[in-house]
């Protein structure tokens, strides 16, 4: 049996809350993070899909160890935590950090049953039980590489703002001393590749570079202004994927929208990468502005109205759902952002949307807590950090 | 307002006021298919795209994709019942991976694949697929490897030649194997691959054996030049032409493709900075 994990989040390090939220980075009025992420496979074991209980602890064990020496070598600290044997909690943590995915917190490669030969663990429902980890770099947590995901290995960078070409560069720094950590371990991890169908992935729809581009966009102007519709069906044209806060799957509350690439085959990643940075991304920041502009020369009273009313019922509920809070913080934020509110800041907001979140609060206060505790803790939380 | 989003890039012009070529809504589904070289385009919104049986879900999943793509070969060559699901093991060798197993319909069930050898294995299948999962693309482009790995060798559809490094602002384009820092990190690296190729080439032996016995020919011929290949010196080995002809680039990837050009491997320009 793997040794529970020796590294937990600790509520002040929660509190803390990550360095991509700090509400700065160019563009940050729209743009709350960028993100890039590559997957990677090793030569010599199967897909997750088919491996054995035995080659994914082998690929866990290879993958550690090269991870915490990129980190010294990369001079970053990096952590490893055992993702299988992580609390429950820890782990729904690190899925509302965006650190890993659902599915790697819950051990399913997805679309595949549970193995019959996993041991059931004691939380089944939510832990599959099998070999996997994360290893995230500390205090930052900008970098975070997943192993046993979809594919053996899933690196992402994280930053604030529209900071895509500086993440990849990190990101392809960290790829780069991944595969060429020979000297003193004695190996490297060498990386599944084809010339026709460059970095080979479980799935089809990640093969060639295994990137994958996202920026968060806040648009509340341009939802307001009934235009979302237009700029989803552009950037369908355009075959990216718009998804909600929390990814796949997730809908678009608070008017956060994530901007994906879905293309990984026969376009490099610089071409990708300044495709999203100087044309799409820029476009859609210009629009919402301008709706913002638009907004508040012609609806200014329906804005202020719209603003100052969240602020007040987030400075004065006693009750708060997630949804409602993730609704009351986007309106704020564009409050802030449209310069009409002074006093709360991007990152205050930024913050709270992390903050409010089920594992957050009770990590914060210590204690588990059910649907309705959550409720009275996140308006407590969000008073508190709000009062006047 | 007016916000409207310019066409990006050439390939997919955006028009966000195409109409629906059945009604006057606007069109949201757009289908291009290419027909005995003949381009078709279609534009419908979504209800009349929905009544066509067209997916209106801009980015089907992986599965419905492949469903769709089965449903259609498998209607246009009558062999329906080839793909049914067989219990493992016990699939026709030809429609699965000869190393990890993994047959065509345990694909087309969850969408992924099992080993890096499936790519070789489904090229066939995975090829139209691919171009519709990526927008066309079928050819690589981008970073490689520092060192291209034995998976490489052990392909033997796959083109030979790899792509361009992809060069970098701060660093030297990633370097050939040939081409490592060192005379004994290179005679390191030699041995390495030595080792692997000895034991990709007694894997294959053990296929080869298995198609035989199984009678599959085809895959056992594929088999045989990769042994040829594979026992062949290593240089020559990645520069032998591939026994069966890599799949044909579509027309558009053909021209300007730099990784089937036969010269030695170039620097892609530096992009604008």
């Amino acid at each position: 049996m793997s040794q529970p994990s020796p590294f937990t989040f600790t509520t002040a390090a929660v509190k803390r809350g990550a360095d991509w939220l700090r509400g700065q980075g160019a563009d940050s009025d729209v743009v709350v993070s960028s993100r890039v992420r590559l997957a990677r496979n090793l030569v010599g074991f199967p897909f997750l899909t088919r491996a054995s209980r035995p080659q994914r602890q082998a690929i866990v064990d290879l993958c550690r160890e090269r991870l915490l020496a990129a980190g010294a070598i990369g001079a970053q600290q990096m952590i490893w935590v055992d993702v299988q044997a992580a609390p429950p909690l820890d782990r729904t943590l690190m899925v509302e950090r965006h650190l890993i995915s659902k599915e790697h917190a819950r051990g399913l490669v997805p679309g595949q049953p549970p193995r019959p030969d996993a041991p059931p663990p004691a939380d089944k429902e939510t832990n599959s039980g099998e070999p996997r980890g994360v290893a995230i770099s500390l205090p930052d947590e900008t970098l975070s590489v997943m192993v046993n995901e979809e594919d053996h290995l899933r690196l992402q960078v994280l930053r604030s703002g529209l900071e895509l070409s500086a993440a990849f560069e990190h990101i392809d720094r960290v790829d780069d001393l991944l595969e060429g950590l020979c000297p003193a371990t004695g190996g490297e991890l060498a990386y599944a590749f084809a010339p026709r169908f460059g970095y080979l992935t479980a799935c089809p729809t990640n093969v060639g570079t295994g990137i994958r581009v996202s920026v968060m966009l806040h648009l509340p102007a341009l939802k307001l202004a009934g235009e979302m519709d237009k700029v989803r069906r552009a950037t369908r044209d355009m075959a990216l994927a718009v998804r909600g806060y929390y990814g796949e799957g997730s809908d678009a509350l608070g008017e956060f929208f994530q901007i994906s690439n879905q293309t990984t085959l026969g376009r490099a990643e610089r071409e990708i990468l300044h495709e999203f940075e100087r044309e799409i991304i820029p476009q859609i920041i210009r629009y919402e502005r301008e709706a913002r502009r638009h907004l508040l020369e012609k609806r200014r009273r329906l804005i202020e109205d719209k603003v100052f009313r969240a602020l007040g019922a987030l400075r004065h509920a006693r009750l708060l759902t997630p949804e409602e809070a993730l609704a009351l913080l986007s309106d704020v934020r564009l409050g802030i952002v449209t310069g009409l509110i002074r006093e709360v800041t991007e990152q205050d907001v930024n913050q709270l949307i992390l903050l409010t979140q089920p594992a957050h609060l009770q990590r914060i206060l210590g204690r588990d807590m059910d649907q309705g505790e959550r409720r009275e803790a996140r308006a407590d939380l969000v008073r508190e950090r709000l009062a006047i | 307002m007016h916000a409207r989003l310019a066409g990006h890039r050439a390939r997919t012009p955006i028009s966000l006021t195409v109409k629906c070529d059945r009604c006057e809504s606007e069109a949201t589904v757009h289908e291009v298919t290419i027909k005995g070289g003949k381009r078709q385009e279609r534009h419908l919104c979504e209800s009349c795209a929905k009544a066509d049986g067209l997916p209106v879900q801009p980015h089907a999943p992986i599965t419905q994709l492949l469903t769709q793509y089965i449903t259609s070969q498998v209607q246009a060559t009558g062999l329906a019942g080839a793909h049914k699901p067989t219990a493992a093991g016990r699939a026709p060798p030809s429609n699965s991976c000869p190393v990890c197993a993994l047959t065509h319909a345990q694909f087309r069930q969850t969408g992924l694949l099992g080993c890096p050898h499936c790519y070789a294995a489904f090229e066939g299948q995975l090829s139209p697929l691919l171009a519709r999962a990526h927008d066309g693309g079928t050819q690589h482009t981008g970073k490689s490897p520092r060192r291209i790995s034995t998976t490489q060798a052990q392909v033997p559809q796959m083109s030979p030649e790899r792509p361009p490094a992809k060069a970098k602002s701060d660093k030297q384009p990633a370097p050939d194997v040939a081409a490592q820092p060192s005379a004994q990190a290179a005679a390191q690296l030699a041995a390495q691959v030595a080792t692997q190729v000895a034991s990709q080439i007694a894997e294959t032996r053990k296929h080869l054996a298995e198609a035989i016995a199984t009678e599959n020919y085809e895959q056992a011929a594929a088999l045989r030049d990769e042994l040829i290949r594979l026992e062949s010196p290593p240089k020559a080995a990645r520069k032998a032409t591939p026994t069966k002809p890599p799949a044909k680039p579509n027309a558009k990837s053909a021209g300007d493709d730099p990784a089937i050009a036969p010269s030695k491997p170039k620097v892609k320009p530096e992009e604008p900075s």
